[in-house]
């Protein structure tokens, strides 16, 4: 978390100093909570799931009219895999990382809240071909955002805010379907994250 | 502005609805998908996988000849059977550190092009129990062995069976005790299948679900 800080501050500083014309960049890094990827049974129930995982995303937005802006986003997270046992056992199942880029329509509220939702695509780039990654990472899956964010009034000066991301999406590999798995499955994904915004000059 | 939200919203319900299916997983243990595995010692059933305190496991190749190539060719054979970590191996380069040691029996085969014609029994494989070692000795480590079979065999036809045979017999010493009554199955007394089967596999993930009642000594 502290490399996180880092890195979102070191982005914030890379920001130009004036944007030009409406444009808005923002930063924001935090933490990442993913619902499991598979469930399976093998004698006994048993699913894998992405530990809690550090993230990071970029955001480029244009004001349009009445508090309401349209941005786009990239966004990348890494962390580990592991399996979950029945016994409650664990075993790590390597590193993996995601990409995801959106497209959202946000709007500012009152008393420094803003909120948005917005569509797009996700790709996971598994640590090494192995396991429901044998035979890759598979294609680009379509992703659903909704974003919450609240104006951190101490960090008013430095356009600190608060925010919370959520998106779904459907998980599969040409593994898992070589291996009889006949859908993806809904995985939903929660971030808490630290967001730093520069505006352009109006 | 609330048009273009609408069709925002309208996107992300049908994103959502599109992954809300509960996909359908595999049958793994239904009648004929998997053959016996276990060893029977009456009126002990004895299951032995690799337990993951001791992944990866550890396997040493005779140097000589095209052994190396066959051991690194097994290893992924049977790694790739696994969706979930179960199993993983990695080739040793000292022999008092390995967990497997395969070796040739007796003279070692000429390292040639394996011969792609139709399957013949050119060579012979062994593999000490693992439950029998892991129950009734001191000892922690397995040995597979092979060996090229006396006749009229090509050296390709030979090579051909190696490749073969080496998988089979590292399916022994990850557990698969008994033999399969299917003929395109690797673990098939006599393979003539290059690689595991869907029945092989959904075996071996079977096996390395199962509670184990033979544990090799700890590392």
């Amino acid at each position: 978390m502290r490399l996180l800080i880092v890195v979102m501050l070191a982005l914030g500083a890379l920001l130009p100093a004036r944007l030009t014309g409406q444009v808005a960049v923002a930063v924001s890094a935090g933490a990442r909570y993913s619902s499991a990827l598979v469930r399976d049974s093998i004698v006994a129930p048993l699913h894998v799931r992405p530990t809690l995982a550090p993230t990071v995303a970029v955001t480029v937005g244009t004001p349009l009219e009445r508090g309401w802006a349209a941005q786009v986003a990239l966004d990348f997270s890494t962390g580990d895999l592991r399996r979950h046992d029945a016994d409650g056992s664990i075993v790590a199942l390597g590193r993996m990382s995601t990409a995801a880029f959106s497209v959202a329509l946000n709007r500012r509220f009152a008393a420094g809240f803003s909120a948005g939702i917005g569509i797009g695509g996700l790709k996971y780039f598994p640590g090494e071909d192995s396991g429901i990654f044998r035979l890759g990472g598979g294609s680009i899956a379509a992703l659903g955002t909704l974003m919450v964010s609240h104006a951190l009034t101490a960090g008013r000066s430095y356009g600190l805010s608060i925010e919370a991301r959520y998106d779904v999406h459907g998980f599969t590999t040409p593994a898992l379907r070589a291996d009889g798995f006949t859908s993806a499955r809904a995985v939903h994904r929660v971030a808490l994250a630290i967001r730093a915004d520069r505006r352009g000059a109006r | 502005m609330r048009r273009a939200w609408g069709l925002t919203a309208l996107a992300l319900g049908t994103a959502l609805a599109a992954t809300g299916c509960e996909p359908t997983t595999p049958v793994r243990d239904c009648s004929g998908c998997i053959y016996d595995f276990a060893d029977t010692t009456p009126p002990d059933t004895l299951v032995f996988p690799w337990p993951a305190s001791r992944m990866p496991v550890r396997f040493y190749a005779d140097p000589r000849g095209a052994m190396p190539a066959l051991v690194s060719l097994s290893i992924a054979a049977w790694q790739a059977q696994f969706l979930y970590g179960e199993f993983r191996g990695v080739q040793a380069t000292d022999s008092t550190r390995a967990d497997i040691i395969v070796q040739w029996e007796a003279g070692v085969p000429p390292d040639v092009t394996p011969d792609p014609g139709a399957p013949v029994a050119a060579c012979d494989g062994a593999t000490t129990n693992p439950t029998a070692v892991f129950t009734d000795s001191s000892a922690n480590v397995l040995h597979v062995t092979l060996s090229p079979r006396g006749g009229a065999f090509t050296d390709a036809q030979v090579a051909a069976c190696l490749r073969r045979v080496v998988i089979h017999e590292v399916g022994h010493a990850l557990g698969l005790l008994k033999h399969s009554p299917f003929p395109l199955d690797i673990m098939n007394p006599t393979p003539i299948v290059t690689l595991p089967s869907s029945v092989d596999r959904r075996t071996v993930e079977v096996l390395y679900h199962t509670p184990a009642t033979v544990v090799p000594p700890p590392r």
